[in-house]
């Protein structure tokens, strides 16, 4: 009772009880029935839809494009995080206001715009044609719908850190003789190594479950470039409830997995940069 | 300017060209197709397309 009074910030019962309402109401009773609703099939019938070669197809391009497009989002996320931190340049104000475009454009509006640009008659479209390159209906495609949805995760985790970044460490490391590129190595990176996990693993779990703007420019070929979030949809307007949900619960330990992996490497690197083991 | 200046500045400048032009073909280029699109046929097509319930 004592320590309770002595508590500097009051309302942690109230605020911890909300916090648990609402984590339970939002995200556990959903997750739950999605658990109770492929209960309904059992072990054999689950394992059996769940390795149908059509599924399993669909699996693998949404992890590949999912994972291509993380990848290069990370990539291009600490250079746009980097340039509106560190530069001054005309147009970065309204660059800065244009990362979240993604957010506020319909993810249908998205997926219509960028099949209609990269169709074979497209205006970026026609230009990879002539290489023999097609962009729209291929998993190049949906990769370039991915990350036009994942870009602002990546930019929004790292750029607080870059602002925060106390300059003293890399003015040390230049006076004692280490260059650009090993300042960024030794110095830069391990600071922003976190953000850019949070960053990746934002990009790569809103990426495994897009579908509005995939939808249209993956074209949908059995086997070919349709995503697991596509073939839950065709399960749902079968009715066939069970199989969708056993689909998207393996979708859901996926990401989960790939969460708490991002989670677990992030508490090592962070870890190490305050000096622990 | 010495050499160390020069190389500062070439990297700056890349880096901002890269995200002009990654920002203009993921970002600004969709959202022309989009009001281009919307505005083909006239500023009455698209009145009457929206209004058109």
């Amino acid at each position: 009772m004592k320590s309770m009074r002595n508590k500097v910030i009051p309302g942690f019962g109230m605020t911890a009880g909300i916090t648990l309402t609402m984590l339970g109401v939002i995200v556990l009773i959903p997750m739950a029935s999605l658990v109770i609703y492929t209960a309904q099939m059992d072990f054999h019938d689950f394992i059996h839809t769940i390795t149908r070669e059509r599924v399993l197809a669909s699996f693998k391009v949404s992890f590949e494009t999912a994972f291509a497009a993380s990848v290069i989002n990370t990539v291009m996320g600490l250079i746009l995080a980097w340039v509106l931190v560190k530069y001054e340049f005309p147009g970065k104000k309204v660059m800065d206001g244009m990362i979240e475009l993604p957010f506020a454009l319909p993810t249908a509006v998205a997926g219509i715009s960028l099949t209609a640009l990269t169709t074979d008659q497209g205006w970026i479209g026609r230009i990879f044609t002539r290489w023999g390159i097609h962009i729209a209906y291929t998993k190049f495609g949906i990769t370039i719908a991915l990350i036009f949805i994942g870009i602002p995760f990546v930019v929004r985790a790292v750029q607080p850190v870059l602002e925060k970044m106390d300059s003293s460490c890399e003015e040390a490391a230049q006076v004692l003789g280490a260059g650009r590129a090993e300042i960024f190595r030794k110095v830069i990176f391990p600071e922003i190594r976190p953000a850019l996990l949070t960053g990746f693993g934002l990009a790569f779990g809103r990426c495994l479950g897009e579908y509005g703007s995939v939808v249209f420019i993956a074209g949908n070929k059995p086997y070919e470039t349709e995503i697991a979030p596509l073939m839950i949809m065709s399960e749902l307007q079968e009715y066939d409830y069970a199989s969708a949900t056993a689909i998207a619960l393996v979708m859901l330990a996926a990401s989960f997995l790939v969460l708490f992996a991002m989670n677990l490497i992030q508490s090592k690197s962070g870890r190490i940069v305050r000096g622990g083991r | 300017m010495n050499k160390k200046e020069t190389d500062a500045n070439f990297t700056k400048l890349f880096l901002i060209v890269i995200c002009f032009v990654f920002m203009g073909l993921f970002l600004v280029l969709p959202l022309m197709v989009v009001l281009g699109t919307a505005f083909r046929d006239g500023i009455h097509a698209y009145k009457n397309a929206v209004t058109d319930y």
